[in-house]
Formats: C-alpha cells, sequence, structure tokens
C-alpha cells in the first residue's frame, strides 16, 4: 500500500499512502533498503515533501541522505559519462545515451527524481567492435568473454565494460538479449534523438517514442521481477506526458512487440495504482499476445525464464541459415575464456535451454 | 573517510566540501570580476542541498541554505558586489557581512573548479 504511493507520485491519478501515522522504525528500515535497492529514493523523498508520505523527522532525514548517496553515485557517472562520450566523440563512433541518465533529464520533471547505477549507451553494429576497442585502448575492460569474436556485434544485445574508476558502461547494440532484440529494426532507432546538455556538451537519447519503447522492453524483458524505477519510466514517459501514439504502435508493430509493449503498460498501471485514459492504455488493455509472444515472453520472465532459454528462442528468430548456423557455433564451440566464465559446456546449457522451454510450455 | 571542510558557524553561507583543504582567501577578489558556473559543472538539487562537481574532479560540494541560492544566482555572470547585495536581501543580513562570506565562498568555489572567473581583470 505504501510503495504504490512512493513509486506512483507525482504521476496524473496517483493517491497518497493510505497512512495517517509514520511507520514503525523496523518496518521503515527495510522499507529505505527497498526503496534504495529499487532505485526510486527520489520519488520518497518527493512524496515525503509533499506530504503524500507520513513520516518521523528522522525518517525524512534518513531518506534525503539515501537520495544524496545516490545523487553523488549520479554526478559520478554523469562525469564518467562526458568523458566516455569524448573519447567515443574523438573515434568518430556514434552513440545515443539509453536508459538512466538520459531519462532522467529528458523525462522527469527533476532528474533528481531518477537514481542509475551505471551508464548505457547504444553503438551501431557496424561500429560496435570499434567502440569496444577505443574503450579497451582507454583502459577499460569487458565484464565478461563473447562466446566467439563478433558474436556481440551480430546477434547479442550487448557487453558491459568496467572503466578505470570502476564504473560500468554498458554497450548496446539492441534494445534486448534474445527473440525480442533481434526482431528491432536497429535502423529505426537512428533515425531520430532527444538531445539534453551535460556539462557543456549536447548528449543525444533515443527520441521520446523510441525511448518508451525501450523502457517497456526493459520493464518487461530486463530484470526479473523488475525494478519498480523501470516501471515507473514506463508510466512517467507515457502519462505524464503526450506520446505520439500512431508513431509508438508504428513501431511496435514493425518489431512485433506488441506483446512487449502491452504488458509493460498494463504492468505498471497495476504495479503503481495509477489508471491510464489514454488511447495507448486502451489498447494496452484489449491486447491479447499469441502463442508465439506468449512462449517468447516466458523464457524472459516466466518459470522457463533463463540466458538458454532466450538463447534458444534466439536461435528460432534469427532468420536464414547461415545466421543460424554462425549463431550456434558461437554458442557451442566458443572460446577458452567464455568457457572458464561459464563454467559449464556450451551443448549442456543450450539442451538446459530447450528443456526449460519445453517445461515453461507445459506450465499453466 | 575523506575530511569535511564546512564553512565556520557565523558565516551566512552553509558550504561543505570533502577532500581537499578550502582555498586561500588571504587574496580577495577583483571587485569587477564576474563570476559564474563552470561550463563542465555537474550539479543536482536533493531538497535543499545542491550537490556540485566537475567532470575531472571527485569532489563534491554541498551547498546548503544560502550556499545553494549562491548557486541559483551564479547562473549567470555576477560581480561579488551583485551576488552579495542579492543574498544580503534574501536572507535579511547585513551587506558588509555578507559580501565578506560571499567573497570567502567564492573564493573556495573558484578554487574547487565548480565556478569560473570570467574576463582579465585589469
Amino acid at each position: 500500500m505504501l510503495v504504490p504511493a512512493i513509486v506512483g507520485h507525482g504521476l496524473p491519478g496517483s493517491l497518497p499512502a493510505p497512512i495517517e501515522r509514520p511507520v514503525e522504525q523496523p518496518v521503515w528500515d527495510h522499507l529505505i533498503d527497498f526503496v534504495r535497492n529499487q532505485r526510486i529514493t527520489g520519488l520518497l523523498v518527493a512524496a515525503i515533501r509533499e506530504g503524500a508520505v507520513p513520516v518521523t523527522v528522522q525518517q525524512a532525514e534518513e531518506a534525503e541522505l539515501a537520495l544524496r548517496s545516490s545523487m553523488v553515485t549520479a554526478l559520478a557517472l554523469e562525469a564518467t559519462l562526458v568523458r566516455t562520450g569524448a573519447l567515443l566523440d574523438e573515434a568518430a563512433i556514434d552513440y545515443r545515451v539509453l536508459k538512466g541518465t538520459g531519462v532522467a533529464h529528458l523525462d522527469y520533471p527533476d532528474p533528481s527524481l531518477r537514481s542509475f547505477g551505471d551508464i548505457d549507451l547504444l553503438i551501431r553494429s557496424t561500429q560496435y567492435d570499434d567502440a569496444i576497442a577505443t574503450l579497451v585502448a582507454a583502459g577499460h575492460y569487458r565484464r565478461y568473454p563473447e562466446p566467439r569474436p563478433g558474436f556481440d556485434r551480430r546477434f547479442g544485445k550487448g557487453s558491459c565494460l568496467v572503466g578505470p574508476g570502476g564504473h560500468e558502461i554498458d554497450l548496446h547494440r539492441t534494445l534486448a538479449m534474445g527473440p525480442y532484440g533481434l526482431r528491432v529494426d536497429l535502423e529505426d532507432l537512428w533515425r531520430r534523438a532527444s538531445r539534453f546538455d551535460l556539462a557543456g556538451r549536447a548528449f543525444a537519447a533515443l527520441a521520446a517514442e523510441e525511448r518508451f519503447l525501450h523502457a517497456c522492453f526493459h520493464a518487461v524483458l530486463g530484470d526479473n521481477p523488475p525494478r519498480l524505477a523501470s516501471m515507473r519510466d514506463v508510466a512517467q514517459m507515457h502519462l505524464a506526458r503526450p506520446l505520439d501514439v500512431d508513431l509508438t504502435l508504428g513501431l511496435c508493430s514493425s518489431w512485433r512487440a506488441e506483446a512487449v509493449v502491452s504488458r509493460a503498460v498494463c504492468l505498471s498501471e497495476r504495479l503503481l495504482e495509477v489508471k491510464g485514459a489514454g488511447p495507448l492504455s486502451r489498447w494496452a488493455a484489449g491486447f491479447s499476445p499469441d502463442r508465439v509472444d506468449e512462449k517468447f515472453l516466458a523464457v524472459y520472465s516466466g518459470a522457463s525464464a533463463s540466458f538458454a532459454a532466450k538463447s534458444f528462442e534466439a536461435l528460432r528468430a534469427i532468420p536464414g541459415f547461415r545466421d543460424k548456423a554462425a549463431f550456434l557455433f558461437s554458442l557451442v564451440m566458443p572460446t577458452r575464456g567464455y568457457l572458464e566464465e561459464s563454467r559449464q559446456s556450451p551443448i549442456r546449457r543450450l539442451w538446459r535451454g530447450f528443456g526449460q522451454v519445453r517445461r515453461g510450455r507445459g506450465s499453466p | 573517510m575523506t575530511r569535511e571542510n564546512r564553512t565556520p558557524p557565523e558565516s551566512t553561507i552553509d558550504l561543505v566540501t570533502r577532500g581537499s583543504g578550502p582555498a586561500d582567501t588571504a587574496s580577495p577578489l577583483h571587485e569587477a570580476a564576474r563570476f559564474v558556473r563552470t561550463e563542465e559543472s555537474l550539479w543536482r538539487q536533493v531538497a535543499d542541498v545542491t550537490l556540485v562537481r566537475t567532470v575531472n574532479q571527485p569532489d563534491v560540494v554541498e551547498l546548503r541554505g544560502t550556499g545553494a541560492l549562491l548557486w541559483v544566482a551564479l547562473v549567470e555572470p555576477v560581480t561579488v558586489a551583485e551576488l552579495a547585495a542579492d543574498l544580503a536581501e534574501a536572507i535579511g543580513a547585513p551587506l558588509d557581512i555578507v559580501s565578506r562570506d560571499v567573497q570567502v565562498a567564492l573564493a573556495d568555489l573558484v578554487h574547487r573548479g565548480v565556478v569560473t572567473q570570467l574576463g582579465e581583470i585589469r
């Protein structure tokens, strides 16, 4: 009851917490940990200051301290973004800022409302290897090896690099791993952009409608269970400011991602306890996924959710025999470094994925 | 643990910095000099506290109350006198005291790179 009032605070139709007195300290201690983990400390502090959540003086101070800590992190990450952007610009590598930083500055009335823990950048497939090489030359390293050279550029969602200061930079090639990521027409992500300024430099993020679709992908296909900050992003982007609904649904249809977007919209409205009245909310409420989409969604968040299951379904989604063969070969015959990292034979992983998908289909 | 430096309690400007010590303020700032937020500054407003740092310096400056008002006023180039006059009126404190405190705070912010002095003073 308290959590929806926090995570939905400020949205049209959101309600204050249904409590009249501050919660007991043990409950508060658990709540503040939860809020930090879910990256919604900014929303908690805003809700407290605007009278939507009653707290003691000490609890208010603790919430502000938690937010200050997350904003110190945000500033450090933005400094990393500025330096990384300079490296990529010098190497003539195009990029778009994804998620946290861009969303905080473009979609929220105050960037302090949105915490984030890393930097995410979209890179063109044709420049992907060059982007990795540029950052490695500047002292970054891959957190995880790719199965075979070129895998991430052709099939992967992206790679995580760690910078000299310890911050993580995720370089994305597409918006999700597995079948839904492979369905995205990547050129759509580069046609338009939204811009924001940081430290005197202009940065490009996805345009509003593409950014909303990415938020839906991340909310439904990302963390399992999804972080509340991701759910809030979905609601923030379509409830707090009007989107071009025709463009949004057009892209959604082109990417065959209707099941993802409708689930994201419905789930975010349910979790945040806000009811959208616009065409997008009505469309989402009326949409029913077909069996293929139900099967695909299950490998992201159902009983059969796993990297192996996503890989198995990704194989089915890859068009053309040559690409399928290359994908399978990479997973069946990975490099030694990849094997050491995964600690499991690739054939065993794929077989496990096949089994998980089959069990998932049999699940109610 | 990094050292915390705070403006004295009698100061009308509330400013907390961590890391290296405050600037040496023996030399007063030129009265005709104009000051503005450094283009490379990154900042966030968290309730009544403004957090500021630059891209290349990890130390975060916390500006509270009048310190936060100082940061707001520095969005456009201003002189020490203009800043002091605005702040003195806002907080109802004597101009000479506020001028002294603005000098100290501004020198520290320039030292930390979050505020820039514009142009050459002849």
